[in-house]
């Protein structure tokens, strides 16, 4: 069923998806060895569809905002869990205290944040290749670990996190760490920075 | 007019054993009021995001003025019936029980909050399309869900320690309205489906390491 394939997005146009989501991938990873290795995968995968999603009012978030922040982060090496979720949060605080996530707090609602459909692929994939091991290890409950991870570490979680909690930018990134090392590892505690 | 159903049914239902009489004029006025405030959540359940003062008043069968002689204008109106309308739906959700085992805990809290949010999404997609965030529509509600998580999950809070808030914080962000409609909505999940990694999360969020 595609609902529960992890990386499939919601529809498809294979043709015009390869080709930008190419040009995204190799902006992200850099490196052309990175880049090959991904054409061969993607050739194996569903292809994405790129259209503008507007979820809710237009807002001034010009799509690829979120690609273009995404690009400027390194990928991740295959270091230890707790490493790699705390370079994971620290990247996402930085695309959602960014000019991505300016804009949706300038439209004052986390649904106006306009987005292609790409860049959400993007998003998914960046999680699926930084937990790519322990995303190995929960087996049949892979869909639903990513599903979680994705929601944990969307926008909407750190504007709740930040609005509707009242956490600090700090507290936020230590809340979304142990939510994300829980969910992946089920050792949700922190070292005290208090 | 739809049958009062919901709250518009219990509120009628006291508004009509509030005393007459000595007071008339008061009954009638509450009785108004909660018309209002039904006809506003019939309104939003039906798709209308915003609804007008005009609309309110055709939907509850009295004249325009009566709507700004209650509330001021249409937006106080909004405001006070989708909080109300939250509340009474949060109220209904059972408090568990940490002495439970964890499991079943976890299969309780998911049950209800599944079908709470269900029921309020409309709610919260109005509150969200009236541009500025509403004051405090949801925030009560945000507030007794987060009460019912700390109690049915104590035990585990207790044992993070230091991190208890963080942990809390975590609980509170992966358990909320914005994680569910984002499973929902962005990912097109099935409430099962929604549930099933609501239930994860809290599996593995209190697995201790090693298990």
């Amino acid at each position: 069923m595609a609902q529960e394939d992890p990386l499939r997005p919601r529809a498809v146009t294979r043709a015009v998806a390869a080709v930008v989501l190419g040009a995204l991938l190799m902006a992200v990873a850099g490196s052309p060895a990175h880049a090959a290795a991904l054409r061969s995968r993607r050739r194996t995968e569903p292809a994405p569809v790129v259209q503008l999603r507007v979820v809710g009012a237009p807002a001034p978030a010009p799509a690829g905002t979120v690609a273009a922040a995404l690009a400027r982060h390194p990928s991740m090496a295959r270091s230890p869990l707790a490493d790699r979720v705390a370079v994971f949060v620290s990247q996402r605080r930085a695309l959602f205290e960014g000019p991505a996530g300016g804009a949706s707090r300038a439209a004052a609602r986390p649904l106006t944040l306009v987005r292609s459909v790409d860049e959400d692929v993007l998003l998914r994939r960046r999680l699926a290749d930084a937990f790519r091991p322990e995303l190995a290890r929960a087996g049949r409950d892979a869909p639903a670990v990513l599903d979680a991870l994705e929601a944990a570490t969307s926008w909407r979680s750190w504007n709740h996190l930040q609005v509707d909690l009242g956490r600090s930018a700090e507290r936020a990134a230590r809340a979304m760490e142990v939510l994300v090392r829980g969910i992946l590892g089920g050792a949700f505690l922190v070292e005290d920075r208090s | 007019m739809t049958a009062p159903s919901g709250y518009g049914a219990a509120a009628t239902a006291r508004a009509a054993r509030w005393p007459a009489g000595s007071d008339g004029r008061t009954a009638r006025s509450r009785r108004t009021h909660l018309r209002l405030v039904q006809a506003v959540i019939e309104l939003v359940e039906q798709g209308d995001r915003r609804p007008t003062a005009q609309s309110v008043a055709d939907r509850a069968g009295v004249a325009l003025r009566t709507v700004y002689h209650h509330f001021g204008d249409a937006d106080a109106l909004r405001v006070t019936a989708l909080r109300l309308e939250c509340q009474r739906r949060a109220a209904s959700v059972a408090a568990v029980e940490p002495s439970l085992p964890l499991p079943e805990r976890i299969t309780l809290v998911v049950r209800q909050l599944g079908k709470l949010y269900e029921s309020i999404t409309p709610i919260c997609r109005a509150e969200q399309a009236a541009g500025e965030p509403a004051p405090d529509t949801v925030g009560p509600t945000r507030r007794i869900l987060r009460e019912h998580l700390a109690r049915a999950f104590a035990p585990e809070i207790v044992r993070a320690g230091f991190a208890s808030e963080v942990l809390l914080d975590a609980l509170d962000t992966a358990l909320s309205w914005d994680s569910w409609d984002c499973l929902r909505s962005d990912l097109r999940r099935t409430p099962v489906s929604a549930r099933r990694t609501f239930e994860l999360v809290l599996r593995n969020l209190f697995a201790r390491p090693g298990s």
